[in-house]
This record gives structure tokens, C-alpha cells and sequence, in this order.
């Protein structure tokens, strides 16, 4: 007899699942019992039975055999075996009550243990489960292990077209179980078959199948084995998900951990439904149960399998599933009726044997069969297209490079017209089918990422993934792009959209500025070439541009001022040109005012790590404003520029901050007014409501800037705890710490200004200066460990270094204040040492400058200060300011004065005062006003 | 020339190329590790399998680190090794045991088992001739199992060996060729008995 794989497999099956019923049926009155069990597993079929009692008397005897010609005693029964041994044989199992179920009657084995129907015992309710229980006395820790993942992947998935986990434990025995939802149901092709349903109620049947796969796959777990055994259709009509078993949750690490069991020969999956990467043991992502989706429509709707795979060995079934394409639905064997083009298409693009060439998710298959089902055009047909031709073009390389030189030879001949025209139009096709893929994928790379990003709390993990996956994909692309224009431009977008998503600091983002500086090089690099070939490739241009400003902010980010202001001024003039014309796009005109933003915060926004320039960026905003108002002339409803216009005044306000506190709170008022206006869709969104919570912030500061304390802390304590929040649902996101920083700092502050004596408000007991120390205190340090997290992530990051440094000055002094036990000496030695590591680098922006000026006065022990080192901070942050700046001037005379140089720090104050605006009737100080004040006495 | 020491890398590209299907390497590597896997099969077949003295696993390690000049042995270029030192092992064995019947058939030569868990084939028998025909058969229907067998029966390798060796659990391992066992049995005596130990 020529044994195959198909019924090696079989006989291997059936081999394990007879061995493990004797081990856990020890005893008499078993051989009945075993004949029964292998009768039905063969399905009575008496050739399968008679070489299974024959391998089966063949095993007991190679024992036997091997026992009596061992040299060596064979070892004892594991430990354990005796005890386990030694349960009460009478007892059944079917008889047997597992935790409140009892146990009616066995529903099948499966590869780790049984499956039974019970019932509540306890009378509660009544109500049918199915429980799988591992009794095999000999199941070893990778059993349990991967019954206890089961538990937990079941337990965290809750959807009406998944089974459900209804209880889990452990017997008395000491064995697991799990109670699943009992369906009485059958398996989903041949509910199609025993009900006759139309095309379209099994595609609407499978449509509910893709639904339960999508939501496992939102939840990061892959099932790894879809089959139509495993898909339950219940009488009302309704699909259930089975049997997780062999299910893995994703990790971002996807290395294998030692416990990934898809290296486990054929038993873990069943052949027909693998894909080509589950039978290679390569890493298995969602992909591979896009594919088994592929199979199982393919099987539904043709009611044919897409290969032939019975009578096959091992390594013939992994070339076939490896590398022949699925039978032609159309020609299916047994199908006398042609199935629809675009069915075929969603089929072929479901059973690539690509992964990444395939539906990039179960959502998208699902749509393409809602596009069909709706008469629309079905993407797989694009992307079939593109596969082809790049196929062809990749088969007949040298054909057709034979062919060019052939059409050469024979001149005018039409043959040569010919060839030379299929060619080029095979390249041309190419060109833009490869387009339309990667705006594909750019678009759906977004609309994951949304998706995730609202649907998936900790999402950051789900991201990583998707980036490799696509940076991947770009790569490959890119060194097949050949000089084509078009895809050049849409892969340098491609990667551009990729670097904002690794490191823009403007955006969600995954807090890897190096990546997303490294693909924003190698969009550069793409584009580059093309606007030098043509420097009026308007498109090639604009990419550019686009490229530039992503550099920049990220850049911006992590404190490379310099270069960042370069990039966006390259970025500005590019866009200056493209906007010159009056017919220039609004959109492209709301984008450009955005990005005069930008710049603005580079030149000059307070409290970063910007250059300082005051005036230049008040400059660079009016030019905003500007545009947007341009836009909103052309379209009155254009979203973009109103939420631009509330964001200008809300930069024009913070600019103001300083030098006119009471304009600037009327401008962030007015932004919030401009905010709120637009409607409701445009306000829910993340990014809108970190603004508006950042616009609040700031009007908590201008509050603060006029001496109104009281109203500034209402409103710190609100935006405190919508920022908590944010950074609550995603720990992983940067972002959200980086705000919810701002606000701490920014309240320590205000408390740390009324403890102070220049400007506690009237009154202040001993009392209440106390308490202000302590939240102040508090506050800080509550900064200092947000930055160790922060910096966990980017530790190059100078910006969050000098923060954390002042804040660790703040810390250390404030508990001396308060007189505290604990080290806060060797804190605000920490602190003051890195402040002043940082301020001796020659390019040590304003905002370094401040904080360790102020530091090097304030700081406790007094033997740490340092005035000769402030007065130095303070002088060139005058100079960086370009003399514009009123603290800069605080800080000349702050340290002056510390100095013990009185006529040069009132000279400074002096200085600084002329800089504001002289003070409108009914309106109190300033905090600077005061503070510069201050500085004018003797 | 002989003599000289194979090039550092030489050997891990020999065994990729191997691994990836191509016959010549097979060949390259033969004379590499052949004289001195004939000398740890010499001591299977003297008998010489006191545990503590000799472990084929261990003499195969040291090959391979000398083969390497002493680079550190991990990962896949180990287990390419042992697939391949486990193969060239079962040819000496075969060789061994078809001189064997050419020359002493019937005589009273010790029995010395293959391994202790597949004790009722001996080194130099007839049945391992047997086994060899037997394991080609399973060949043709799945190579990864004559992957455990090699390395595990031919080798002297461990249950525990085999299973990192494989990247797969000790008890998969031994289910497995438990089946596998039962299996080569029922075709080496198709008839199910076992045919006389000692002729």
C-alpha cells in the first residue's frame, strides 16, 4: 500500500487520540470502549480501522521489544503518574459534575482533551454548555499553557458572532476546564448546502463570519485555524467563532518566546485552509487568517476547495500551497456556473501568497464584498491587475528587453510598433496601477490608524507593527521604482505620511524621532532629484515642501532649533510659490497658513525650545491669519481655516503673553470662541479636544499673567484632569504625557509664584504659604517622574532634560523650605548640574538659558548659587531675544542684582519695562510688570 | 592539500547551502566532518557507550566548534550541523552494517542496540538495513520525521537535545516518535511478530 501524507496525517491523528483515551480511561472494560472510539473517529471506514488496531498492536509490541533488549532499566513512571493513577475507576467521566455543570454526554476529543455537553446542576437557570476539559494525565506544560491562553483570549473577547466563555477552572482533580456557549449548530458550509442559500445570503453569511475575525484582530488576537469545523452555524442563521485553541495574541516583539506553538509540525492547523506562511513556520500575523477567509468563501461559493490537495506528500503540499495559484474559480471541478469576475478577484487577493499583498485586513475584504453586494466597483480588481502586469513584466524582463532590441532592428516594421507600444504601456500601466495601490495603502494606513487609535486603548503596539509592516512594503517599492515619476511622488508621500507617524511631535505619534527622520530622508531622497531635473514640477514641489515641514517639526522636537527653522523656511518659500497664483487650491492655501504656523512657533513661541524671536514669529503668525482669512474668502465653510484662525490667535496670545497679559487673555478667549463654533463632528476628535484643553491652559496662564490667581487655578485643576485622562487611555502615548507635563509645570508654577514674596497675593498667611509650597512641591515632583517616563522613551530628547532638571531644583529646594526630612540637598545638586551641562553648550536655546538662570538663583542649599553663572544666562538670552524679550530682561536684573551690580539691574528692569505697553485704565499689572518692578528698588 | 583547517564561515555557508537544497554542499561538507564522525560511530559500535565517558552529542559539539575554530556554536548553524552531522551518521551506520552482512553474516558478533530506545535494532543487523529502507519510505512522506529519528536514534542525541535542537517541547518529541516507532515496527514486520533477535 503507498501510504500518502493526507492519510499518514490521519493515521497519526488517530494514533494520538486512541493512546490519550487509554491514559485517561485506565483499566478494564477499556477495549470496548476503544473500539467504539476508533470506529468513530474513522469514520467506519475498515481499512483506516484495521491498520489502526494493526499500529496499534505494532506499538504495544515495539514496547515490549525494546523493553526486553534495553541494556539500560527504563526510568519510572513520571512523578505524579502514580497518584494521578490511582483515582476512583468506577467513576466515569460522563457521570462526573465539573465545578456547578454536569456532564451529559461527550461531544467529541480534540487534539488536547475532550469536549463535553453539560448542563447547570446547581438548578440555577437552565442552561446548556459545552466544556472542554484537559484530563490527559500526561498533558504537559505547553498543554496547559496554551488551554490557560485560551481562557484569556476568550475571556477578553466578547462579540455576538463568537462563542462564548461562560465559566473556567479547575476540578477537583486538579484539571482545566473551560464552559464555553453550547451551539447547537453546523458547520457553515454545510448550513449553505442544507439550506440552499443564494450567492448572496452566503456572502452575507460570511460577511458576519469576517466580523467576529475583524474584532478578534482589533483585539491583537489571530485565531490561526478558520475552517468550516470551526464556524458553527446556528438554526436562526447566526455564525459562531469556535474553538480558540491554537489562537495567538500578537505582540509587538514578534519573536518567538518559546512558547509559540506554530512550529509544530502539521498538527496545529489544518492543511487546506494554511497559508503558505503557516506551512513554511514563518511568522503568522492577521494576514494568515485573511487568507483562511479566502479558502473558506472560495469553498462557499464554489463549493470546491481552491487546491487539490489529497493524494500528496509533505513537500508536494507546501509547493502546491507555496506556489500554485488557486484553481480558477470559474473552472472549479463540479461548478457548472461562472462566478462573477469581481467574486474571483476578492477571492485571488484574499489567497496571495503574499501576505502583504493580500486584503491588508479582514475590514477591507469585508468592504469589498459590501462594494459588490452594493453593484460598486471592488478594489481586489485594481490590485489584480497591478499583480499581473507586475508579474508579467518580472517573467518577460529579458523577453522584453529582447523584443526592444529586436523592434530596433527591424525599424519601421509594425512588429517593432508593436512590441515598442506593449512594452511602454505595460510600464505605463504598471506605473499607475502601482499608484493606486499606494494611495491605497496610504489611505488605509490612515484609516487604521484612526481606527485603532479610537477603538484601541494602549494602541501604540498596534502601530509599531503597522509601521514595519509598511516601511517594508515602502522599501521594496522604492528599489523598483525605476525613475517613474508618479510613484516616486506617491512613495515620497508615502514616507512622509510614515515619518509623521513615527516622531511628529504636532501629531499622535510613536515617539521615534530617529525613524521618522531616517524616512523623512529617504522621501527627500526621492524627491529631490525630480525638482532639480525640473524646478516647475509644481507637484514634485509641493512634496517636497511637504517633506520639509514633517523634518522640521520633528526636528523642532526634539530641540534642533536651528535646523528645524531651516527646514521650514525651505519649506515657506517653496510654498510661497505655489500659492503665488490666485487660482491656488484652498486647501492648499489652509495648508500653507498652517504651515506659516509653524514657523512661527519655531522663531519665537514661548516656553519651548524656540529661537526667541518674538517679533519675527508675531510676523510669521500675521501671515497666517492672513491666508486663512484668503481661504475662508474663497470658502466661507472651509473647516481647515477656522480651526487655523482660533489656533493663530491662540499663538498670537501666547506671544503676547508677556508683553501685554491682558490683550493676550483676550485673544486666547477669542480662540476658544472661534473653537467652539465649529461644528460638533470637527470638536469631538482627539486633536481638538487636546487643543481646546491646551487653549484653557493658556488662558489659565494669562489669568495668571494678570494677577488672577484664584480664577487660574479653577482652571488648571480642569485641564489637569481632562489631560490625566488622555494620558490614562494610552500610556504609551507620548503626546498625552508630554501635555499633561505642561500643565503640572505650569500649575507648580502658579503656586510656586504665591509662595513667593513679589507676587503673593494681598494678605497671604504663613498659613497659605505653606499649603502653596506643598502643592508647588508636589507638582514638581509629580513632573520629575513624568519625565523619567519620557525620557525612558527618547533619552536625547534636551527639551525634557532641562525641564526635568528644573523641576528637580524646584523639588529639592521647596522641601528644604518646608523643612522636610529626606535628601532634598542631593536633588537640587542633580538638577543644578545638569541645568548647568546643558546651558554650556554653545547652541543653548532661550528656553535652557531661563531655567538655569532662575535655578542658579533660587536654588537651595544657598552655597549652590551660582550669580556670576546666571548673569551669564542671562546676558546671552537678552542677546537671543534680540533684546525683544521682557524676561530676558528679568533675567539680566534678577541676576545683576544677585551679582551685586544694582545700577546694571535696574538699568535691565528699566529696558524691560519699555517693552510693555503702558497699562490701560481699570486694568491691574502684569506678573512681568510686577516682577520688573520689583527689580527697580534700591 | 590537506591538512588545512577550513576557513572560518566556510562551513556555516556549506550547511546553508545544504539546508537550502543544494547537493553539492552535501558533498563539500562530507569530507569535513566524515573521519571524525567514523571515530565516534567506531566507539557506538565497540560498545564503548558508558554515558559518562562518551557522548556522541558532545564529541559532535567539539567537531563543530574545531570545525569553526572555536566560534561560538549557536543557534541555526548549530542545528544545520547536527541535521547533517545526524545524516552523514546514519550512512556510516549503514555502510557499517551492509559490510557487516558481507562479511560475517550470521556470526556471533556482540548485539549492541542502536539506542536504548529502539532496543530491538542492533548496530550492524540486518534490521537496520531494514530500518534504513523503512525511514526512505518515510521520507517520501514526511522528512521531518526522519529528522527526529537521525538525530535522535543515529545521533545519540537526548530527548532533550532533540527537542531544542528542533525548537520543539521534549514531549512533542517523544509523542511523536512514538509514533513513528510504532510505525517503522509495523513496516519492518509487517506480519507482527518479531522476527528471531539472533540469527
Amino acid at each position: 500500500m503507498k501510504e500518502t501524507t493526507a492519510s499518514f496525517l490521519k493515521l497519526e491523528a488517530i494514533f494520538h487520540e486512541v493512546l490519550l483515551f487509554e491514559e485517561t480511561n485506565p483499566g478494564a472494560g477499556v477495549g470496548e470502549a476503544r473500539a467504539r472510539l476508533i470506529d468513530e473517529l474513522c469514520h467506519g471506514d475498515p481499512a483506516l480501522i484495521t491498520e489502526i488496531h494493526a499500529l496499534l498492536r505494532a506499538s504495544d509490541e515495539e514496547s515490549q521489544a525494546t523493553a526486553s533488549h534495553r541494556t539500560v532499566p527504563a526510568p519510572g513512571p513520571p512523578p505524579g503518574m502514580e497518584e494521578r493513577r490511582q483515582r476512583p475507576r468506577g467513576e466515569t467521566l460522563e457521570r462526573k459534575r465539573i465545578g456547578a455543570y454536569q456532564i451529559d454526554r461527550l461531544l467529541g476529543r480534540g487534539g488536547m482533551g475532550a469536549v463535553y455537553l453539560a448542563h447547570r446542576a446547581d438548578g440555577q437557570f437552565e442552561q446548556q454548555v459545552a466544556i472542554k476539559l484537559i484530563d490527559l494525565p500526561l498533558a504537559t506544560d505547553l498543554f496547559r499553557e496554551r488551554f490557560r491562553q485560551e481562557r484569556q483570549i476568550l475571556a477578553g473577547l466578547q462579540h455576538p458572532f463568537i462563542a462564548r466563555l461562560v465559566d473556567g477552572g479547575v476540578t477537583p482533580e486538579g484539571d482545566l476546564y473551560l464552559a464555553m456557549e453550547y451551539i447547537d449548530g453546523v458547520p457553515i458550509h454545510r448550513f449553505c448546502a442544507d439550506h440552499k442559500l443564494t450567492q448572496t445570503q452566503r456572502l452575507a453569511l460570511f460577511k458576519n463570519v469576517c466580523q467576529a475575525v475583524q474584532f478578534a484582530h482589533q483585539n491583537l488576537v489571530v485565531h490561526r485555524d478558520l475552517k468550516p469545523d470551526n464556524i458553527l452555524v446556528a438554526s436562526d442563521g447566526t455564525p459562531r467563532l469556535l474553538d480558540f485553541g491554537t489562537a495567538k495574541i500578537l505582540s509587538p516583539s514578534t519573536e518567538n518566546d518559546g512558547k509559540d506553538f506554530t512550529r509544530q509540525g502539521f498538527s496545529s492547523y489544518t492543511p487546506q485552509y494554511a497559508s503558505p506562511e503557516q506551512v513554511l513556520g514563518n511568522p503568522i500575523t492577521t494576514a494568515s487568517d485573511t487568507y483562511s477567509l479566502g479558502v473558506l468563501l472560495y469553498l462557499l461559493l464554489t463549493e470546491t476547495m481552491p487546491y487539490a490537495l489529497k493524494e500528496m506528500s509533505t513537500a508536494e503540499l507546501v509547493r502546491v500551497i507555496c506556489e500554485e495559484p488557486p484553481r480558477k474559480p470559474g473552472n472549479a471541478a463540479g461548478s457548472d456556473k461562472r462566478l462573477d469576475l469581481d467574486l474571483e478577484a476578492i477571492l485571488m487577493k484574499a489567497l496571495r501568497k503574499e501576505p502583504s499583498e493580500r486584503y491588508l485586513t479582514v475590514e477591507q475584504l469585508t468592504t469589498d464584498i459590501q462594494d459588490y453586494l452594493d453593484g460598486h466597483p471592488v478594489n481586489a480588481r485594481r490590485g489584480t491587475f497591478r499583480y499581473r502586469a507586475a508579474k508579467f513584466i518580472r517573467r518577460n524582463r529579458l523577453a522584453l528587453a529582447g523584443a526592444g532590441l529586436l523592434a530596433l532592428t527591424l525599424s519601421a516594421g509594425i512588429a517593432g510598433v508593436l512590441w515598442q507600444a506593449r512594452v511602454a504601456n505595460q510600464q505605463r500601466r504598471k506605473a499607475d496601477a502601482r499608484s493606486a495601490d499606494l494611495r491605497q495603502l496610504s489611505n488605509s494606513l490612515l484609516s487604521e490608524l484612526d481606527d485603532a487609535i479610537k477603538q484601541l486603548p494602549g494602541s501604540t503596539g498596534v502601530q509599531k507593527l503597522l509601521v514595519t509592516r509598511v516601511l517594508e512594503h515602502l522599501d521594496r517599492m522604492a528599489a523598483d521604482a525605476q525613475g517613474d515619476r508618479a510613484t516616486l511622488l506617491d512613495l515620497a508621500d508615502a514616507y512622509s505620511r510614515l515619518a509623521s507617524l513615527q516622531g511628529d511631535p504636532y501629531y499622535q505619534n510613536l515617539g521615534d524621532p530617529d525613524g521618522g527622520l531616517t524616512s523623512e530622508s529617504k522621501a527627500v531622497a526621492l524627491i529631490q532629484p525630480l525638482v532639480n531635473a525640473n524646478p516647475n514640477d509644481l507637484q514634485a514641489l509641493q512634496s517636497l515642501a511637504t517633506a520639509q515641514v514633517t523634518r522640521s517639526e520633528i526636528l523642532f522636537g526634539t530641540g534642533k532649533t536651528s535646523d528645524a527653522v531651516a527646514s521650514m523656511q525651505a519649506a515657506v518659500r517653496a510654498y510661497d510659490r505655489l500659492i503665488a497664483p490666485s487660482s491656488a487650491p484652498v486647501e492648499l492655501i489652509g495648508e500653507v497658513a498652517a504651515v506659516y504656523g509653524s514657523l512661527g512657533d519655531e522663531l519665537g513661541q514661548s516656553g519651548t525650545a524656540s529661537l526667541g524671536d518674538k517679533a519675527a514669529a508675531l510676523a510669521a503668525y500675521r501671515k497666517t491669519m492672513e491666508l486663512d482669512h484668503r481661504a475662508l474668502g474663497i470658502d466661507p465653510n472651509f473647516v481647515r481655516a477656522k480651526r487655523g484662525l482660533a489656533i493663530i490667535q491662540m499663538k498670537i496670545g501666547s506671544a503676547e503673553l508677556e508683553t501685554d497679559p491682558t490683550q493676550s487673555l483676550k485673544d486666547f478667549q477669542s480662540a476658544l470662541t472661534t473653537l467652539d463654533a465649529l461644528p460638533d463632528k470637527e470638536k469631538s476628535t482627539l486633536t481638538m479636544i487636546r487643543l481646546r484643553s491646551m487653549m484653557q491652559r493658556k488662558e489659565a496662564n494669562a489669568l495668571e499673567m494678570t494677577g488672577r490667581y484664584g480664577e487660574s487655578y479653577g482652571l488648571y485643576d480642569q485641564v489637569r484632569r481632562a489631560q490625566q485622562d488622555l494620558a490614562d487611555q494610552d500610556p504609551q502615548d507620548l503626546r498625552a504625557l508630554s501635555d499633561l507635563q505642561v500643565i503640572l509645570n505650569d500649575e507648580a508654577g502658579t503656586y510656586d509664584d504665591e509662595a513667593g514674596d513679589t507676587l503673593a497675593p494681598p494678605q497671604r498667611t504663613e498659613k497659605e504659604r505653606h499649603t502653596y509650597l506643598i502643592h508647588g512641591r508636589d507638582l514638581y515632583a509629580q513632573c520629575v517622574s513624568l519625565f523619567d517616563r519620557m525620557l525612558k522613551r527618547d533619552p536625547t530628547n534636551a527639551n525634557w532634560r532641562v525641564q526635568q532638571a528644573y523641576a528637580e531644583v524646584k523639588v529639592g529646594s521647596m522641601s528644604q523650605q518646608l523643612h522636610e526630612a529626606g535628601d532634598g540637598a542631593s536633588l537640587s545638586r542633580k538638577g543644578m548640574a545638569t541645568l548647568k551641562e546643558l546651558a554650556a553648550k554653545p547652541d543653548a536655546s532661550v528656553m535652557v538659558l531661563d531655567y538655569a538662570f532662575d535655578a542658579a538663583l533660587i536654588v537651595e542649599p544657598v552655597e549652590l548659587r551660582d550669580p556670576p553663572f546666571a548673569l551669564a544666562c542671562a546676558e546671552r538670552e537678552v542677546a537671543l531675544g534680540h533684546r525683544q524679550i521682557p524676561s530676558g530682561f528679568l533675567a539680566l536684573a534678577r541676576s545683576s542684582r544677585a551679582a551685586g551690580q544694582v545700577g546694571k539691574a535696574h538699568a535691565a528692569a528699566k529696558d524691560g519695562l519699555a517693552l510693555l505697553p503702558a497699562p490701560r485704565p481699570g486694568e491691574g499689572k502684569g506678573r512681568i510688570q510686577k516682577l520688573l518692578e520689583a527689580e527697580l528698588r534700591p | 592539500m590537506k591538512g588545512l583547517e577550513p576557513a572560518q564561515g566556510e562551513i556555516t555557508v556549506l550547511l546553508a547551502k545544504w539546508k537550502d537544497g543544494e547537493p553539492s554542499a552535501f558533498e563539500e561538507l562530507m569530507p569535513l566532518v566524515y573521519p571524525h564522525l567514523r571515530q565516534v560511530a567506531a566507539a557506538y559500535v565497540r560498545r564503548e557507550r558508558n554515558p559518562d565517558v562518551l557522548q556522541a552529542t558532545s564529541l559532535v559539539n567539539e567537531l563543530y566548534l574545531r570545525l569553526l575554530n572555536q566560534r561560538q556554536a549557536v543557534g541555526e548553524d548549530r542545528q544545520h550541523f547536527y541535521t547533517f552531522a545526524a545524516k552523514v551518521m546514519r550512512l556510516i551506520l549503514i555502510d557499517h552494517a551492509r559490510g557487516n552482512q558481507a562479511q560475517i553474516r550470521g556470526g556471533g558478533l556482540q548485539r549492541v542496540p542502536l539506542s536504548d530506545d529502539l532496543a530491538w535494532i542492533n548496530i550492524g543487523s540486518p534490521e537496520l538495513l531494514d530500518l534504513n529502507r523503512a525511514l526512505d519510505e518515510l521520507a517520501a512522506i514526511d522528512p521531518y520525521k526522519v529528522q527526529l529519528v537521525e538525530l535522535r536514534y543515529f545521533l545519540g542525541c537526548t530527548s532533550e537535545e532533540t527537542a531544542s535542537l528542533m525548537h520543539i517541547s521534549k514531549a512533542t518529541v517523544d509523542r511523536e516518535l512514538k509514533f513513528i516507532k510504532s510505525w517503522l515496527y509495523r513496516r519492518i514486520h509487517p506480519d507482527g511478530k518479531e522476527e528471531s533477535p539472533s540469527a
